[in-house]
């Protein structure tokens, strides 16, 4: 079946904990991850939640598929309000600790409430207890995830937690898995630790019986027998996201130095495998991509076991500080790892801060004496320190970079790159015009995996095209085309990312960013479930979710003027091959995002016409 | 595997004296899948960089950026002599 009909709800207010039981019609209509997170945020709401207030529910949803032996499908979502963005707070995350729920015997969590004291909650095989976690609160997450397992004696509990950056509410605060793998966005451990909820340890020995469990096993050895001979998914696998570096810098299009160049000098310095391992990987996938560093010269020492600095991490931390030191970057991010810290809004509010000093907005009299100039090495990982803690001018910073441009006064507006309060992950939408679609559509900030990239969709040999024709895209698209091509384009993908996120894909194993075709997806599906289902359904189920999502962010205060950009994307990169030229002209780019509106059975204002919420199933959000 | 006598790998044979010959550079991942990081090939008219990834079995798709003496090209586009072609593979999502 692929799922338990079990949901957790655990108040922390009164310590109480009830377990609600669900049909097969629920799972029809949400699937799982944020489709079934959504059903309960929008039921358990109220209008004006308080991010880090006890009447925000926290939910903690694997994808329909998690937990099956289907290759790539380890995910799960974590959701909340926002309290860096004030609207939708989701953020996914692969590697062990989703596939363990399940396996557990359940297919979410639902926290509501705050305890008085820190707890961990421990689910064993359908038991739940909420635990004292006195003794962990302060601690780093390689310390936490030691103790539990240690405490309940058992090495195979699997841990999603925070460190003290969550513990301290920074609003970029995020969750980890098994110390390397991350619900990076939009502070998600800052609810946490406003609960404080320190951990969930999960151990399970028994996820649900899927109804054809041999041609499951059939469809992972096609994966396994396949992934060295994918163009995509064998790089992926040799070289993993910093792999991508060389490439952005020279389309010009590398955030560097707060977006304001698109190149960076040095990139080949962040690129360099020199200090990278054999690569580790999640929970039955056979494309094993996670980059795993260890430095051990000098003073700059990095522990293995928080991983290495991917793609997003060498540019935010990196180029777009106008770092190319790689040892600096790879220690900034072990820190972070170590302390719970998403490292692009970390980046980028530093790179934001950074561009301002540069332009005199702000001093040494306002960073604790720090020369905050692109490029000095020496103020990252003191900063690191300063942000986790809340101390001094990294208590200013660890609220990201929009409240601190209302500290900086206006003048430091237009230097901000951020929607809906979440700084931009390192896409350059004036070298890829989709990426600005779904930095400005997307419910919870600038995302980069709100639909599928640009470059796979560029030419008729792209793997978007060949690909996603099953999908009815089978013509090329130019990157900075914003024409109903590009929108169609965007949107599409957009619903099925979004089926890709109720299943519990990720999209490092799955087309148009890897291998394995949406026909063996449909087919795993189908085994698990034992479901007359289809593509079709599947984009209704991710459609589904996108609507909850905008009725969500509507009833939070939300609208149409929130789906926007940033001036700074408007304006000309100062170097490479698109130095000087405007590329995304703001009224046409205006018009794509109503476009898309239209496409989707949106309104004018942003949220759902009554006759999609019809089509969707979801008229009783309208009761 | 590379039986075409218009590709000659730049640290075998130099026979090219005095003919045009294009420079192709593959960058980062796309040497896993070729002999060599740089190889010279022989310029003919209506060369394209197509016929290029042809040769080493590359899919075009591979490729997301192509530039031809430092400029932005398609793997379509007609090479002329002596040019230096460089080929970085594809990325998105990060």
């Amino acid at each position: 079946m692929s799922y338990n009909g079990k949901i957790l709800k655990v108040n922390l207010s009164s310590a109480e904990v009830e377990i609600e039981k669900k049909e097969e019609d629920f799972y029809r209509r949400y699937f799982g991850g944020h489709g079934i997170g959504l059903y309960y945020l929008l039921n358990e709401s109220g209008e004006e939640t308080d991010p880090l207030g006890p009447d925000n529910p926290l939910v903690f949803a694997p994808g329909l598929l998690t937990g099956q032996r289907i290759p790539a499908v380890p995910r799960y979502i974590v959701m909340a309000k926002s309290p860096l963005t004030n609207a939708l707070g989701k953020s996914e995350a692969g590697g062990w600790w989703g596939p363990e729920l399940k396996k557990a015997g359940f297919d979410a969590i639902v926290i509501t409430g705050a305890s008085p004291k820190p707890v961990y909650l421990w689910i064993k095989d359908g038991q739940v207890e909420i635990r004292d976690a006195t003794h962990l609160w302060g601690r780093e997450t390689g310390e936490t995830q030691d103790g539990i397992r240690e405490e309940l004696d058992d090495k195979r509990i699997q841990v999603a937690q925070i460190g003290p950056a969550g513990e301290n509410q920074v609003l970029y605060a995020n969750i980890v898995n098994n110390l390397a793998h991350f619900n990076g966005r939009n502070g998600l451990g800052a609810v946490m630790g406003a609960k404080n909820l320190k951990a969930i340890a999960v151990r399970g020995t028994a996820a649900p019986e899927a109804e054809n469990a041999e041609q499951l096993k059939e469809i992972f050895s096609w994966a396994v027998d396949n992934i060295s001979e994918h163009p995509l998914g064998s790089m992926l696998h040799k070289h993993g996201t910093p792999g991508g570096i060389k490439t952005v810098n020279a389309q010009g299009g590398l955030p560097t130095n707060n977006f304001a160049l698109g190149v960076c000098d040095d990139a080949e310095e962040l690129a360099s495998e020199q200090y990278s391992l054999k690569p580790k990987g999640c929970y039955a996938c056979p494309v094993v991509c996670k980059r795993v560093v260890e430095i051990n010269e000098g003073e700059i020492k990095v522990d293995r076991r928080y991983g290495g600095p991917e793609y997003e991490t060498l540019a935010a931390i990196g180029s777009n500080c106008g770092i190319s030191d790689l040892k600096i970057v790879a220690k900034a991010n072990e820190l972070c790892n170590r302390y719970t810290l998403d490292t692009i809004s970390l980046g980028m509010t530093i790179s934001f801060a950074m561009r301002c000093f540069e332009e005199g907005i702000i001093g040494t009299e306002d960073t604790d004496g720090l020369e905050l100039k692109f490029g000095n090495k020496e103020v990252i990982l003191p900063l690191v320190e300063k942000i986790a803690r809340r101390e001094g001018f990294g208590d200013l910073l660890s609220r990201g970079s929009r409240r601190a441009a209302e500290v900086f006064g206006p003048e430091s507006e237009k230097f901000l790159v951020e929607v809906k309060g979440q700084e931009a992950p390192m896409h350059d939408p004036r070298i890829k015009s989709g990426l600005g679609l779904q930095y400005a559509l997307s419910v919870n900030g600038a995302d980069h995996w709100y639909a599928q990239h640009d470059p796979f969709f560029a030419t008729a040999d792209g793997f978007g095209v060949i690909e996603m024709s099953a999908l009815g895209i089978t013509e090329p698209v130019e990157p900075l085309d914003t024409g109903a091509s590009k929108v169609r384009m965007i949107f599409y993908t957009s619903l099925l990312n979004s089926a890709y996120d109720v299943l519990g894909v990720c999209m490092f194993g799955y087309v148009a960013r890897s291998l394995i075709p949406l026909d063996k997806l449909a087919a795993a599906v189908k085994a698990a479930t034992g479901w007359n289902t289809s593509w079709w359904e599947m984009i209704k189920a991710g459609e589904r979710a996108l609507a909850m999502a905008r009725e969500y962010n509507r009833r939070q205060g939300l609208a149409a003027a929130d789906d926007r950009l940033p001036r700074l994307f408007y304006s000309f990169l100062e170097k490479g091959p698109f130095g000087g030229k405007i590329t995304l002209e703001k009224e046409q780019f205006e018009a794509a995002v109503a476009l898309y509106y239209g496409m989707a059975g949106w309104t004018a204002e942003g949220g759902v016409t009554e006759s999609k919420l019809e089509e969707l199933g979801l008229a009783w959000l309208n009761q | 595997m590379f039986s075409d006598i218009k590709f000659i790998l730049a640290n075998t044979i130099i026979c090219l004296e005095g003919r045009p010959i294009i420079t192709v550079r593959f960058i980062s991942a796309l040497q896993d899948y070729v002999p060599a990081a740089e190889v010279k090939v022989k310029y003919y008219p209506g060369l394209t960089v197509r016929t290029i990834l042809e040769e080493y079995k590359l899919p075009a798709g591979q490729v997301g950026l192509v530039l031809v003496d430092q400029k932005a090209e398609t793997v379509d586009c007609a090479l002329k002599d002596n040019s230096t072609v460089e080929l970085y593979p594809i990325f998105g999502g990060g």
